[in-house]
């Protein structure tokens, strides 16, 4: 099958899970895996290609900086900081408000 | 009686698996959480190398993940669009509302039965590997996704349940919700 065969069944399946209420993971995974099997690979890859995300050192920034970003909003300290950089540039264009 | 009593064995089975997502997820998070600081503090303060830090987050990281992912159907957080499941909830055909909720549920298994049916054959190729630093077998890192897509595929299994027993529209139907606390209220 062509690459932009494959493509295609990729996007169709992907926005037909996505809108029918599909989590967003399992649309994306789901599309992959039919594409996997339209295109006659191994399906043994489908769990090799989802650990090699998850096994990836650099990944961990994205989920560590999410994390720091819930303690913020948990704890008040982004309301704070925000409260502590208005007077300096507060009333500033493009400025916090 | 007999839908009461399935609904009771749902929640036991529900309760059971939080308690074992939760814990893992917070010994995972905090032992993240501390190895990362440690090796951040070590590194820049007192001029000391982790040569042990890249496996050891890795492996903490994918329990943490997929132990959370499991745990995002019990409280049915994850992030979807909500257009058509929106309206649909909204309907007052409840047999359609089931039927659109299950197959919803169901399409989940085409990328999980596979990451089921391949994690459980690869097993034994991943015991035999070992990690470089400590030596440890692969398999504590591996066993997280496939137990993690087990615990999924249970998840799945068990929202589809409730949704037939009822309980799922209880849980996160904003009318019924409404209506059941109104009725309490005037109860």
């Amino acid at each position: 099958m062509s690459t932009a065969m494959l493509a295609l069944i990729f996007f169709v399946a992907f926005f037909i899970m996505l809108f029918l209420g599909t989590p967003i993971t399992y649309s994306l995974g789901g599309a992959g895996a039919i594409t996997m099997l339209a295109s006659g690979l191994k399906m043994s890859l489908v769990i090799k290609s989802v650990l090699s995300v998850f096994g990836s050192f650099t990944m961990l920034a994205i989920f560590l900086f999410t994390l720091m970003g819930v303690i913020y909003q948990k704890t008040g300290l982004a309301s704070l900081l925000v409260d502590a950089l208005k007077p300096s540039v507060g009333k500033m264009k493009g400025g916090l408000h | 009686m007999r839908r009461t009593s399935v609904k009771t064995i749902l929640n036991k089975i529900d309760c059971g698996m939080t308690v074992i997502e939760k814990t893992i997820m917070l010994v995972m998070g905090v032992a993240l959480f501390v190895l990362m600081t440690w090796c951040v503090l070590g590194r820049y303060c007192f001029s000391l190398s982790c040569p042990y830090q890249t496996e050891l987050a890795q492996t903490f990281h994918i329990w943490l993940c997929f132990m959370g992912s499991s745990y995002l159907f019990a409280v049915n957080e994850n992030s979807n669009v909500d257009i058509f499941p929106g309206r649909v909830m909204a309907s007052k055909n409840m047999l359609f509302k089931k039927i659109y909720f299950t197959i919803i549920y169901l399409t989940d298994f085409i990328f999980v039965i596979p990451c089921v049916q391949y994690g459980i054959i690869n097993i034994p190729m991943y015991a035999a590997q070992k990690t470089v630093y400590y030596g440890y077998s692969y398999i504590f890192i591996y066993g997280a996704a496939v137990l993690g897509f087990i615990m999924i595929s249970l998840r799945i299994i068990l929202c589809i349940l409730d949704i037939w027993t009822g309980g799922y529209f209880e849980k996160y139907d904003p009318a019924m919700k409404a209506a059941g606390e109104n009725g309490g209220a005037e109860a």
